[in-house]
């Protein structure tokens, strides 16, 4: 039975993917044949499997970079969104938008994105560690702070300067994909695919880790470097997502959680199954945001809290834990 | 099974190396890189230049000397009336080129009692989106008189504005000549089929389309200048959020905007390439009309002038 359980997780992705192309504003009339007929349909293959194919890309990308998060500091509230990164990303792509250098969903904005997501996760650990060792408590409080001053400037900069395609405030905090292209696809495609490998390859080490730095260190790891490498990978794909859709709360905690307590503590798996949990909330969540006011449109952040959070509290509750080593 | 949680196990030291230097100097070297552009390409445009305001030259006697105006399109309509002089403020909304030594003191929405305070007037005008309502109950509670006009969001309810504002400046005479000149303007239709229009409402600043149904006041403009409005029939409110699917299907044959919503989504290509907005037949044809954001539901002196231009740029795209 256990050995089934990721297909049971493939099996839900490609089901709700299927249905999340199926469903929406508008009727897809011969939705089987559309489907198998490139550019049948307008709706279903310009305007549907883009924003299906963004959701699956960024839920991948965000649950990675939880992992990524969490397994790097061996801390289970660490998260993109706690740790400054999303909000460091939110910023320097506002940065570049306002500097008239890059458009959201740019390869350009992306960048700024990665770099900003770089720089604020840098800053949050070299903050953190500036009394000594590196604690969970110190960790977590700073990054809550260094979050809430770069999202507070991306409102300030927002408002202060009147660039209407800076986006609101609303979206760099709830995020969106309703504004989804092909385009960008290439971008969080090409971020994403690149975090995943940096993340499937130190994986390994990062299970060494988990043991403790001493252990590790005598297991043969380079912590230092594996550290490095995992804060690279987490500012990839998190900057990349959030410079293109928004801050999407609450994914990149619960994605990683459900999948450790579901498969265990090995990272490489753990790198296949949080993608897929996180394309799998994601994916739940665009469809309901778009669906349950249809025409009308929700925020698609609110929606993967409400998901993501009583999924999250049910698994802890059944067990104490979901930090556990085989 | 072994349950563990660390609480201290990332090292200090790692954070304080070489290894944090690098991911600046990576950063910086991103940056250089980061770069992309934009190109401008024209759409069908009507400007504050393109339309005529309609006003009266006759010199007339008012009850109030310093009136600050905080309403939707009123100053507009004060210096329709030949009244500009009792002007001592106005809100963001008019923007006559007439009016533009007149301070703006508020957007409408955000009024700030002590910069109206400030300019001793002696009488306020708002209108019911002004606000928030404690600012205006601050200003009547410094002794100035404040007169609520009527809101217009369609051509009936010019007439009826121009008569409120008029009256409470104390010049209905004034006020009536305004509607019999403005009610002697003939408008064209130049449109012959009726082409389906849907007038979006754009900012970058937000993720979602707004899209004008009932009560919009670009229905009543749409309709005056000969086309269909395809948000009355589809939608409840005035302004409704709408998905890119809703959009297509919709497939409206011309859309309206406003132009700094038009330049906040990249252009007419930013809007080309927007979800919803490529399907349609308008996207397909590139037959988009945008037209000043003050200019377009000022619902004024201006506004006959304007119908007449949006009649004949709906005729060129309809051919």
């Amino acid at each position: 039975m256990k050995k089934l359980l990721p297909w049971f997780t493939i099996a839900a992705v490609v089901l709700s993917t299927l249905s999340a192309l199926m469903v929406g504003a508008a009727q897809v009339d011969n939705f089987w044949s559309a489907l198998f007929n490139p550019s049948s349909n307008e709706i279903l293959w310009q305007i549907r499997i883009p924003r299906v194919s963004a959701t699956l890309i960024v839920g991948a990308a965000l649950g990675i970079a939880g992992l990524m998060a969490q397994g790097a500091c061996n801390n289970a509230l660490a998260e993109p969104a706690i740790l400054g990164t999303s909000a460091g990303a939110s910023l320097g792509a506002v940065i570049g938008i306002l500097f008239g250098v890059v458009q959201v969903g740019s390869l350009g904005a992306i960048l700024f994105g990665v770099i900003g997501a770089l720089l604020a996760t840098a800053l949050v650990f070299r903050l953190a560690a500036l009394r000594g060792n590196l604690s969970s408590f110190s960790l977590i409080i700073i990054g809550i702070a260094v979050s809430a001053t770069l999202t507070a400037l991306v409102g300030l900069l927002s408002v202060m300067v009147t660039r209407a395609d800076a986006r609101s405030i609303s979206f760099w905090s709830f995020g969106s994909f309703a504004l989804v292209t092909k385009e960008n696809l290439i971008g969080i495609a090409i971020t994403t695919a690149i975090g995943s490998a940096l993340a499937w390859k130190i994986a390994p080490a990062l299970d060494r880790i988990s043991l403790g730095d001493a252990t590790a260190f005598h297991l043969g790891v380079d912590v230092k470097r594996s550290r490095y490498l995992a804060l690279v990978a987490l500012s990839i794909l998190a900057g990349g997502a959030v410079s293109t859709i928004g801050t999407i709360a609450f994914l990149g905690l619960a994605a990683p959680h459900i999948a450790r307590f579901i498969y265990g503590p090995t990272h490489r798996f753990l790198v296949l199954q949080s993608a897929l949990i996180g394309s799998l909330i994601l994916i739940i969540a665009d469809t309901l945001a778009r669906t349950i006011t249809s025409p009308n449109e929700l925020p698609i952040g609110l929606i993967t809290s409400l998901l993501g959070a009583p999924v999250l509290i049910a698994l802890v509750t059944v067990k104490n834990s979901v930090w556990k080593v085989q | 099974m072994l349950i563990r949680q660390d609480t201290h196990t990332c090292q200090a030291k790692f954070w304080q190396t070489a290894q944090v230097r690098k991911i600046w100097i990576i950063a910086l070297l991103l940056s250089v890189t980061a770069c992309s552009n934009s190109q401008p390409v024209l759409s069908n445009s009507i400007l504050q230049n393109d339309v005529t305001s309609i006003s009266i030259n006759e010199v007339n006697t008012f009850s109030v000397s310093r009136v600050v105006v905080l309403a939707n399109g009123v100053a507009e309509i004060i210096s329709a009336l030949n009244a500009k002089s009792i002007l001592v403020g106005r809100d963001i909304s008019s923007t006559d080129e007439d009016l533009k030594n007149i301070p703006i003191v508020t957007s409408g929405h955000q009024i700030i009692p002590e910069r109206v305070i400030s300019l001793n007037p002696d009488l306020v005008i708002i209108d019911a989106a002004s606000g928030p309502k404690a600012a205006i109950d601050q200003i009547r509670a410094a002794g100035i008189k404040v007169v609520e006009t009527p809101e217009s969001w369609t051509l009936a309810d010019i007439a009826l504005k121009v008569k409120g504002v008029s009256a409470a400046i104390g010049a209905p005479v004034a006020g009536d000549e305004l509607v019999t000149a403005l009610n002697k303007q003939i408008l064209r239709t130049d449109v012959i089929n009726n082409p389906r229009i849907a007038f979006l409402y754009l900012r970058g600043t937000s993720s979602i389309y707004l899209i004008g149904g009932p009560g919009s006041g670009a229905d009543s403009l749409i309709q005056a200048a000969g086309g269909i409005d395809v948000g009355v029939k589809e939608f409840p409110h005035a302004f409704n959020t709408l998905t890119a699917e809703s959009l297509a299907a919709l497939n409206p044959e011309i859309l309206l905007v406003m132009s700094k919503g038009l330049e906040s989504v990249g252009g007419l290509p930013g809007l080309l390439k927007l979800p919803g907005v490529a399907q349609t037949d308008a996207g397909k044809n590139s037959a988009v009309i945008d037209v000043d954001d003050s200019l377009l539901l000022s619902f004024g002196p201006r506004t006959f002038s304007l119908v007449n231009e949006l009649s004949t740029a709906i005729a060129k795209l309809s051919k």
